[in-house]
């Protein structure tokens, strides 16, 4: 008999080998990528303001996906119509793109369990996690609000990185933060103001004061996020079942009187079970029981308490089994509700992840708004001055090279970009690893990370007309000899030193080439020598040559 | 950013988890993709089963477990890549992907968990460079050459070594009571 050996391995998992493609770029698929999910319904604060263009990029990028290259081209004519019009039937598009066939959203939740629907995510039914009364009322009425909000959203109108509504509600614009504050206001609830993320869930129990309320399966439990009102979620727990059978599930506390946002997801109504289970200790609990899932609520003096299962019927669980659950939770122990999250310890903790993370608070830039576009990223475009093109290229010779170089050459370069370096190679032709990647960008006196096709700048004054030239290698390009551990400006990483092409300073600009030693990626940090007004470049120079004396001694 | 918090993010819906996992798994992901498609597919149907493979990350978010994320969304990004392979009609072309057996009653082959176990104890009991070079090529669907070019092998070197490790597997599959063997 013969098998297939790839086939075989179907369910192997690797998580051993480092695969790197050096052409990949983060910031495309980040936008891309978050514009389908959009398109499915989530983030919903994005939704929307998907400008025009952008959307019919999307969507043509989906149709192309379907039809291939050439298909694609003969309906480019009409394609805006077209693409709009799939648009406004629906999500087909969207479907279609993550390889799903398109099929009617459940629009209804299962008979008894009514109270708790939300909306649609995808093919999948949105639960609230906060029970029949106002809190649920008001979560609703958020929810419908973003769906039928058709006000423009304007980039000068985003809220600033730290907002409460930004960091525990993810509305990113001030017109939408209002809408959640006059619904909050309506029902009498307040807002989340803070929340923290925690290691362990001891660490969770302890900043709540709560003593352990499940039977616990041994499981790597992780993901807890709480907040300053007590409210909590505990991802990738797992409940032991009393014959030793462990549930994977998500936990999640909603404490009354706050407007929070907890949802889960469900399947099809149409095969669920539902019911509602007293539990041993007398509270009552209603039970959704899908093939894929299942769901398990409760309310209780404080709280709404909800359990979400990953396996349902397909995988073996029985209506009788989530009862069995039900009774082993503690639901008084639930019920002791403390505030753990002090805003200041919040505020410390999003103030080291900016530093560590920059790219990820491009709004922390004092750069004007308009640039900024919700995606979290600055467009070249919006950086360059007038007349100038960004490009960026993939090449794999050093023929490529040098027709990409007289090409960008005979661009016209205004203002005073007369900065310019042919850097000579050493790479081999054949080395299809290597690739260039010219950029003329915008530069700030403080840290950038330049890919690409964006710039991403914070803390700094942006100015122009300076270009930058780099070519790229991966890690693996280069040899041991050619790679030094350092650190600069905070990030640890390899220091690239060739005779021809590496970090250096000189009259003209600072120039720092080096890998993360984890992601090996790419950072070049380029600019021109009168562009260093801050204590901290020059810093970050010395620190850059003091590391490579070190490494010469 | 730890990949712990990330999850944390990712798992409540919140801005940045999400984003995380894009900016560090991208390049990693993308080639797996380009190791199935790069040579049937255009940069295009690449860039979109890459984007495919985090929105699946995303909706199937509170499943993934700490330290697995890279292993689950290379799984994901091939068998995504490998689904738009064959809407497209075409197949991986691997070399040598056919593995003989002994002729044994079909009822005798092992299913689900038991047969993906004998191959993960196939796999792991080769030795380096031979696993990864087996991983690369029938895991990640890599050529040959292109699994010489990145460990700077010869792909004579390489087929040798992707034949000894079907010879491992054979034998594991058929002797040691793997769940073959009747």
């Amino acid at each position: 008999m013969t098998v297939n050996i790839s086939e075989l391995m179907e369910n192997y998992r690797d998580d051993e080998y480092a695969l790197f493609d050096p052409a990949a770029d983060p910031a495309h698929i980040r936008a891309l990528t978050l514009e389908k999910i959009a398109l499915l319904g989530g983030y919903s604060h994005r939704r929307r303001h998907i400008g025009r263009a952008l959307r019919i990029a999307l969507i043509a990028a989906a149709l192309a996906a379907l039809l291939g290259a050439t298909a694609y081209a003969i309906y480019q004519r009409d394609l805006a119509d077209r693409v709009l019009e799939e648009r406004e039937n629906g999500l087909s598009a969207a479907y279609s793109a993550v390889g799903e066939a398109p099929s009617a959203p459940p629009t209804a939740a299962p008979a008894g369990a009514e109270q708790y629907a939300l909306g649609t995510e995808g093919d999948q039914s949105q639960y609230s996690c906060l029970g029949k009364n106002r809190e649920y009322e008001a979560q609703k009425a958020w929810h419908d609000a973003q769906a039928a909000s058709d006000e423009p959203l304007d980039a000068r109108d985003l809220l600033d990185y730290a907002d409460p509504h930004r960091l525990n509600y993810g509305v990113a614009y001030g017109v939408l933060a209002e809408k959640l504050d006059t619904i909050a206001a309506r029902y009498g609830l307040r807002l989340w103001q803070s929340s923290a993320c925690y290691d362990t869930e001891a660490e969770l129990l302890s900043a709540l004061g709560l003593e352990s309320f499940y039977p616990a399966a041994p499981d790597e439990r992780h993901a807890y996020i709480a907040y300053d009102d007590g409210s909590f979620q505990i991802s990738g727990a797992s409940l032991a079942l009393p014959d030793g059978q462990a549930l994977g599930c998500n936990i999640i506390r909603a404490v009354r009187g706050t407007l929070s946002d907890f949802l889960v997801l469900g399947g099809d109504p149409a095969q669920a079970q539902f019911e509602t289970y007293a539990a041993a200790g007398g509270t009552e609990t209603d039970l959704a029981l899908w093939p894929e899932g299942a769901l398990l609520f409760a309310d209780t003096e404080n709280c709404h308490v909800t359990f979400w299962f990953y396996d349902g019927t397909d995988a073996g669980l029985t209506m009788d089994e989530l009862r069995q659950a039900a009774d082993s939770i503690d639901f008084a122990a639930l019920d002791t509700v403390n505030a753990p999250v002090a805003a200041e310890n919040v505020a410390a903790d999003l103030e080291q992840d900016i530093r560590e993370n920059p790219g990820l608070y491009p709004e922390a830039s004092g750069k004007a708004r308009q640039v900024y576009d919700e995606l979290g990223d600055y467009s070249l475009d919006a950086l360059l001055p007038e007349g100038w093109k960004y490009e960026g290229s993939s090449v794999g010779t050093a023929e490529d090279v040098a027709e990409h170089f007289e090409r960008l050459e005979g661009q016209k370069t205004p203002g005073e970009a007369d900065y310019y370096d042919m850097l000579t190679l050493s790479y081999s032709p054949e080395d299809s690893q290597a690739y260039a990647t010219y950029q003329w960008v915008s530069l700030t006196y403080e840290r950038y990370w330049a890919g690409p096709d964006r710039a991403v700048i914070r803390n700094g004054q942006a100015f122009q007309n300076r270009r930058v030239t780099s070519i790229s290698f991966p890690v693996s390009y280069y040899g041991e000899e050619d790679l030094t551990l350092c650190t600069v400006g905070g990030f640890d990483g390899y220091c690239i030193q060739t005779d021809d092409y590496g970090g250096h300073v000189d009259s003209q600009g600072v120039y720092i080439t080096w890998y993360d030693t984890t992601k090996e990626l790419l950072f070049t940090l380029a600019a021109p020598a009168d562009a260093f007004t801050t204590r901290q470049a020059l810093d970050l120079a010395e620190t850059f040559a003091a590391s490579i004396r070190d490494t010469q001694n | 950013m730890t990949e712990k918090r990330a999850l944390a993010l990712l798992q409540a819906d919140r801005p940045g988890g999400l984003e995380w996992f894009i900016d560090e798994y991208t390049p990693y992901v993308s080639a797996v993709v380009r190791g199935i498609l790069g040579r049937a597919m255009p940069e295009q149907d690449i860039e979109e089963t890459v984007s495919d493979t985090f929105v699946t990350l995303w909706r199937s978010r509170t499943k993934v477990r700490p330290g697995q994320a890279k292993g689950y969304l290379g799984a994901i990004a091939r068998s995504r890549a490998l689904n738009r392979l064959r809407l497209a009609g075409s197949d991986l072309a691997l070399e040598e992907d056919i593995l003989i057996l002994p002729e044994e009653d079909p009822e005798a082959l092992a299913e689900g968990r038991e047969r993906d176990e004998a191959v993960r104890r196939a796999v792991q009991s080769l030795s380096e460079p031979d696993r990864e070079i087996f991983v690369r090529h029938y895991y990640y669907g890599q050529s040959a050459s292109d699994v010489a070019a990145e460990l700077g092998m010869t792909p004579e070197a390489v087929r040798q070594r992707l034949k000894r490790g079907r010879d491992r597997l054979r034998t594991m599959l058929t002797e040691g009571g793997n769940g073959y063997d009747r």
